[in-house]
């Protein structure tokens, strides 16, 4: 119990707003990997500069 | 999620010719069902989607090697396939077909993407690895399974178990994703460190990129050794599999040894009959000698009785009458003592009716003594030739088989065998090399992460002195926010299944066992463990293992389509959906527990192919899953020859169906919709 309340101790704390806008991110980046895992040849280059580009452009 | 819709057979094992099932769509009456007796077929069914999609059987389908329909291939075609439809939620249907040719080991993979219409078939050269993305051959073991098969599923925590898990959960894609994360930091990490002028920055980046490369390319040998592995593993099984589709002269030889074994015993047991023929003849000899001239006396004594030449009963009376009245029948007197009356008295002792009866009597004994004799050494004697008979034919059948597996045993291709044995021990060799290898190299790995977990604690340390306004310190920033939340949900997805997993099972643990268990699940290995009330480890019998299992998959399948009773998972991964095909997995269930796993497992899945067997879907089974049917199969049986069981019968809305027939023109099965 002790180690549990620790490590809640230890995780980040985010506004509502900030959680929300983190998990709209994730959702998009993982959009981009699954899909590039999905095609036959998934090009992790092109997938790298695609979610910097999502970062540049969203991330909060 | 991902449904099946359609499933073609041609030629497949017990098939003839082509069969066709279209699938329930999910949510329109979910169930597919498909009944059929034993050995109509229901394990090859749910073995051709097992083997469309992952070019692999389960365990329990006999002679996976035969797939070819026995009276196709003597007819000249020359192979099977299965077509398989499947579709998603992206709006794309993907058309499978797998074949196998005649003398062929392995098989041909054909695929289709059909999107908005069009028709995409996907090279030869990556089809299989396409494939494997729509649907990961692991997901097979939550979603295809063999319910009979089920006692041999561990809920042990080992790393298959746990990574199974993970594909079925869509982790992978967090995973691949946290990469990213990090390559995208270590890259405008380089950038900053170029471009600041800080001179330990600058050595200690230098020493984290030298760090990188050496930890990159152990890495890279962990997964060039992981493929290597797998190579050696599967060309291992390969062999493995070749060498069970040849005949090894060890296991004919032991049958053409057992036969000439038995082919001595037999001979001795016929000379054991014969002498004990010879010594019934012996003793009976005498008896069969005489027994005509017994007969011959027998006639002959009747023939006296009926003609009256032996003394009537009569005689000793008339003889009393005559002494009374002193007179014979033919008027002569017959005074006391005279000569006359003492001749009488002779007649009276020596040819007296009971004397002479007495004497027939002791005759006729001895006759039914001699015919009785005559009998039982008829018995004795036929018996004795029978069993001779039976002792030659089985002389004759097991010297026919000491023929045959001399025959093959001279047709074994004992090169192909040996160099086959050789290819395996040396694939099983490489293997083990590459595993002991790979286990030095994980240990250094291990050690450049430290040192790279040091490096970058020392790097960030410095980097966070550096002025906070530049370009590359936001995306910095932002990055590393973004991967501390992406690492974050991670964990907590993780912990929740893991809570769902064991609230889900307690959960079936209370509403149908007697007893107070509960189940908890470890976090680092995922490891099942049910305990009692007092928190002991509770000893379950085999039936409720089996309810545990089932309850597990029908959660772990319930959780990726968010169909959980109890609590849910807030999915940060898609997890991968599929469709449960499960074959007969009732059998393997104490009775009182079917309908309550029928009941649970469909309330959590999205579509069920479920093949059971008439008696299992006429107890509970069918009362209790009715509302949720969409489609009804009759996997027919068919039998060359005369019936050998009684007629199996199914009864579907009020319609008497028979399941198995005789009399056919050949061993097949066929599929009835109803």
């Amino acid at each position: 119990m002790e180690a549990d309340k620790q490590k809640r101790d230890e995780l980040p704390h985010y506004s509502q707003t900030e959680r929300k806008e983190l998990e709209r991110v994730t959702r998009l980046c993982l959009g981009i990997v699954k899909e590039d895992l999905s095609r036959s040849a998934p090009d992790k280059k092109a997938r790298q500069e695609a979610i910097d580009r999502l970062l540049h452009d969203q991330a909060p | 999620m991902m449904q099946i819709t359609k499933l073609e057979l041609e030629n497949f094992r017990n098939f003839y010719g082509l069969h066709q099932i279209e699938f329930a769509a999910p949510k329109s009456g979910s169930i597919t069902v498909l009944i059929g007796e034993n050995g109509a077929g229901k394990t090859t069914l749910m073995n051709a989607i097992h083997w469309v999609l992952t070019d692999k059987f389960t365990a329990r389908l006999d002679n996976s090697a035969a797939l070819i329909n026995k009276d196709a291939l003597s007819e000249g075609k020359n192979s099977c396939s299965v077509k398989l439809e499947l579709s998603d939620d992206s709006g794309s249907t993907y058309r499978i077909r797998r074949s196998r040719a005649r003398d062929s080991l392995t098989s041909e993979l054909v695929l289709h993407r059909i999107k908005e219409g069009n028709s995409e078939l996907i090279p030869s050269g990556i089809a299989k690895d396409y494939l494997s993305k729509i649907f990961p051959e692991t997901l097979a073991r939550w979603f295809i399974f063999d319910g009979e098969a089920l006692g041999m599923m561990g809920l042990d925590g080992s790393t298959q178990f746990k990574q199974d898990l993970q594909q079925a959960f869509g982790f992978k894609t967090l995973s691949v994703l946290l990469d990213d994360l990090k390559n995208l930091l270590r890259k405008y990490e380089k950038e900053e460190s170029s471009e600041s002028r800080n001179a330990e920055l600058q050595e200690l980046q230098l020493l984290i990129e030298q760090n990188e490369i050496l930890r990159d390319k152990y890495s890279e040998r962990m997964d060039e050794l992981a493929v290597l592995i797998k190579n050696e593993e599967v060309a291992s099984e390969e062999y493995r599999l070749q060498l069970q589709g040849l005949e090894r002269s060890s296991g004919l030889e032991i049958k053409r040894n057992t036969a000439v074994q038995r082919q001595k015993e037999l001979k001795t047991k016929i000379q054991a009959k014969e002498q004990a023929r010879l010594r019934l003849l012996e003793t009976a000899g005498p008896a069969l000698v005489v027994t005509d001239i017994a007969e011959t006396l027998d006639d002959l004594f009747v023939g006296k009785e009926q003609n009256q030449s032996l003394p009537a009963p009569y005689g000793d009376r008339l003889i009393e009458d005559i002494r009374r009245e002193q007179l014979c029948v033919c008027g002569r007197p017959v005074h006391p003592d005279s000569e006359e009356e003492r001749q009488i008295l002779r007649l009276l002792d020596t040819a007296g009716t009971s004397v002479l009866n007495h004497r027939i009597s002791v005759v006729r004994s001895a006759l039914t003594s001699i015919r009785n004799h005559k009998r039982t050494f008829k018995v004795a004697f036929d018996q004795l030739n029978s069993d001779i008979n039976d002792l030659q034919i089985e002389i004759t059948e097991q010297k026919q088989v000491e023929v045959d597996m001399t025959e093959r045993i001279n047709n074994i291709d004992v090169d192909k065998v040996r160099q086959l044995e050789q290819k395996r021990s040396a694939a099983e060799a490489r293997a083990k090399g590459l595993i002991h290898e790979r286990g030095m190299i994980s240990a250094t790995l291990s050690e450049a992460k430290v040192a790279l977990e040091r490096l970058g604690e020392q790097r960030r340390a410095i980097s966070n002195k550096l002025t906070r306004d530049s370009e590359i310190r936001k995306k910095i920033s932002k990055l590393e926010k973004l991967m501390v939340f992406v690492q974050g949900e991670f964990e907590r997805q993780e912990q929740e299944v893991l809570k769902v997993i064991a609230e889900e099972l307690s959960e079936v643990l209370h509403r149908y066992f007697t007893k107070h268990f509960k189940a908890t699940v470890d976090p680092k290995t995922y490891r099942v463990d049910i305990f009692d009330i007092d928190h002991r480890p509770a000893s379950l019998s085999t039936g409720e293992w089996m309810m545990v299992k089932f309850a597990f998959i029908a959660t772990i399948v319930g959780m990726a389509a968010k169909n959980t009773k109890i609590s849910s998972v807030n999915w940060i991964s898609e997890p991968v959906v599929a469709p449960l095909v499960l074959d007969a997995p009732f059998s393997v269930l104490d009775p009182e527990y079917r309908a309550n796993t029928a009941i649970n497992l469909s309330s959590h899945v999205e579509q069920l192919i479920l093949m059971t067997n008439s008696d299992a879907w006429n107890g509970d089974l069918r009362s209790r899953l009715i509302d949720k049917i969409g489609k009804r199969y009759l996997i027919l049986s068919y039998a060359k020859g005369p019936a050998l069981s009684t007629e199996k019968t199914i009864s579907i809305d009020g319609e008497v169906h028979r399941l198995n027939f005789y009399e056919s023109d050949r061993d097949e099965s066929k599929i009835l919709e109803v």
